[in-house]
Parts: structure tokens; sequence; C-alpha cells
């Protein structure tokens, strides 16, 4: 009789365990579900901004190019470097859903002179020098920062140090007072005689990225000696 | 191209559309920001803007007449609501231009707000606010009931101000019912 009763309760105790562990690993289920449903708005979020930005994209660089080729030229230029940003996020991505954060500053203008450094490799080895902390970029501001640092590269290929085989590249950077102040450096470039009247359409860009979206401030100075900006940039909107 | 701005199947109808309406853009991407601000250029309209941030945008605020708006939902230094409640009581038409929808707050105070998902093209949108434009000023000069009409009230008068008493009272705004 007594044997009998441990028996039973014996069973309902195990019943009632195996009840909760059912219910845990369901509430487990449902969690991962619902990350997983998270994830996927976010993603297609993100991939209707992305179509947002390269529509605009085309229909800027259509209006401002002189030529089909012209046109093809910058716009593959941007959608790359648009292109290479996102890739330094998804590679900070792990399989388990964690973000390891390794867009830095460093990687990201590794990436945007990737097209350049066979430039590099004709001449001085040194053409290109990028200096600072390392610093580690948020999504939000990646793009932005991507397509600015782009625009530079693309206007000093075409006008400045990286149009001649000697010219010279130092951008360099850090931290004072919450902000990041990073200087573009160009020298022993083509030379510069005046300072141009008008903004083109890839210095409103950068311009409208810097002040606009980042909230920071931009200075362009240009030097008979060669092309430099300054950009300052609050700390707390780059990890955004 | 340079050469396709006139003539071309894309630009058709555009001539004239906002017929000098100052528009205020705000969209902290700069890229849309940039093909928004032509695309109300090429359609005769005023640009404010385009503004990247609330503060930009509060700041174009008190210092222009805005008569309508296009507005982005999430900015540089926070989500649109400040600027489209202080647009929306003033009676300035405004469409939503965003890849999400609206802020919950937004979406509860103002039902019927039109929205335009991401990506749409610009001249559409464009068309959108015309329509949006024409049925607000018909609304208004049935709320206004004798005062003085034709003037699309600037955002910094206050609702009272602006005679859109008639138009405030009524729970919903009829305007704008459709997404893009």
């Amino acid at each position: 009789m007594t044997t009998e009763l441990a028996a039973f309760a014996g069973l309902a105790l195990k019943m009632i365990q195996d009840a909760s562990v059912l219910r845990a690993s369901e509430e487990r289920l449902n969690l991962a579900l619902h990350r997983q449903e998270m994830l996927t708005r976010e993603m297609s979020h993100r991939v209707k901004n992305l179509f947002a930005i390269a529509i605009g994209m085309v229909s800027i660089s259509a209006k401002s190019a002189a030529t089909p080729q012209d046109m093809a030229k910058t716009l593959l230029g941007r959608l790359n470097a648009l292109a290479r940003a996102h890739d330094l996020v998804l590679r900070g991505l792990q399989a388990n859903g964690q973000i390891i954060r390794e867009a830095t500053l460093t990687r990201l203008l590794e990436a945007i002179f990737q097209p350049y450094t066979d430039l590099a490799r004709t001449g001085d080895p040194k053409r290109i020098v990028i200096s600072g902390p390392d610093l580690v970029i948020g999504e939000r501001a990646l793009t932005s920062l991507a397509l600015v640092l782009h625009e530079l590269a693309t206007n000093a290929a075409k006008y400045g140090a990286l149009s001649i085989g000697e010219g010279l590249i130092h951008v360099t950077w850090q931290i004072e007072a919450g902000n990041l102040l990073l200087r573009w450096q160009e020298r022993k470039g083509p030379g510069i005689e005046k300072t141009p009247t008008s903004e083109g359409f890839g210095s409103i860009l950068v311009r409208r990225s810097i002040v606009g979206q980042l909230g920071g401030e931009l200075d362009y100075i240009w030097k008979p000696e060669g092309f430099s900006a300054f950009i300052s940039i609050p700390m707390e909107r780059l990890s955004s | 191209m340079a050469n396709a701005g006139h003539g071309s199947d894309v630009s058709l109808g555009r001539d004239a559309l906002l017929n000098q309406v100052s528009v205020l853009i705000v969209e902290n991407e700069p890229f849309i920001a940039l093909d928004l601000a032509t695309a109300v250029e090429e359609a005769r309209g005023k640009v404010i803007g385009p503004a990247g941030s609330v503060r930009e945008a509060l700041m174009l605020i008190q210092q222009h007449l805005v008569q309508a708006a296009v507005l982005d939902v999430n900015l540089s230094d926070g989500d649109v609501t400040p600027i489209a409640e202080l647009l929306i009581e003033g009676g300035v038409p405004v469409i939503f231009y965003s890849g999400l929808a609206l802020p919950v707050a937004l979406r509860e105070r103002y039902p019927s707000a039109s929205i335009c998902k991401k990506p749409t093209p610009p001249v559409q949108l464009l068309h959108k606010l015309v329509a949006l434009m024409a049925t607000s000023q018909s609304e208004m000069e049935l709320g206004e009931a004798g005062g003085k009409s034709g003037e699309t009230p600037a955002a910094k008068e206050s609702p009272a101000e602006a005679g859109l008493v008639g138009r405030l009272e009524s729970p919903a705004p009829k305007w704008g019912t459709r997404a893009c």
C-alpha cells in the first residue's frame, strides 16, 4: 500500500516535472520565434531603406553626370561604398545572432580606399596613411560616414592627390571632449590655384551627411599645396 | 543625364505642379533628401530645408512660412512627432515618408494621416501632396465660414489664430486616407 502510494506520488511528480520542462522549452521556442520575427522585420526595414537610398542615388547621380559613362562610374562608386559599409556590418553578425562590433573607423577607411590601393602599389607604398585610435562605429553612422569618405576619396581621385602618381593622403583622427576630430589632408597633388566658387553635388552630400545626419561640423580648406577637410562628429552619434 | 530634364517622359506633368508653394522637407538620408528637394524644385515649388534633424526642422519652421511638408519619421536626434504635431495643428498638409509604420502616439492622434512608404517615386509623392493640399484647402474654407480665406496659415500661428477651430473640432481630419 505504501509502496503503491509512493509509486503513484513519484509518477505524479514526474508528470509535473515533464510538464514544466515542456512548458520551459515551449517558452524558449516562443522567445526564439519572437526574436526571429523581430530580426526579419528589422532586416526588411533595412532593405527598404537601402532601396530608397539607392533610388535617390540613381536620380541624384543622373542629374549631375555629363555622360552615361560618367553616371555609371559615379553611381557604381557610391553603390560599392554602400555595399562595403554593409559588409562590415554583416561581418560583425555571428551565426548565433550575437553582434560583435567590428566596424571600426580604420576598417571602414581601409574598405573605402581599397579601390585605390592598386594605384598605391605603383607609387609610394605610404601614399595613403590612416592613423588614429581604434573606434567602433554604430550601424546608423556607418552608412553616412562610408558615403562621406567615399565622396572625399572620389574627389581626390578626380582632382586631388590620387589623380597623380606622387600625391599623398593622410587621414588622422583623435577624440577630444566627446567629439571625433578627423583631418583629411592631401599633399603633393596637382596643386590648387583657387578655392572653388560653387559646391558640387558630392560636396553638398558630404555637408548634409556630416551636419544634418551626424550632427557634426565640417570645414574645407583649399591651399596651393593641397585640399584638407576637417570633420568633427559627436561621439554619441557615431556609436548609434 | 544632364540633358534629360526637359521633355523626357519622367518630367511629364511635373511643371507648375506646386506653383511656388513652399514645401518643408525633413529627411535625414542625404540622397533621399536631395532627390526630394530636386523633385520639388522641378515641380516649381520652393524648398525649405532639407532638414535632417528635429532641431534643424524646428528652426526652419520658425524662420519660414511652411505651406506643405514631407516628413521622414526617424531623424538623427529623435522621431518626427514634435514637428508633425506643430505642423498638423497649424493646418499644414503633411505627408509622412517612411519605411516603417508611424510611431504609436502619432498614429493614435492622427489616424488618417497620409503615409508614403519608402521607397516611393518623388513625383508620385508630390502628386499626393498636391491632392492633400487641395482637400485641406477646401476643408479650411468650410471651417472658416466667412473668415479670410485663400491663405495657408503658417505653422507658427496657433490653431485659434489661424481660424482652424471648425477643422480641429472634427475628431479625425478627412484628408489623406490612403497610403502611397
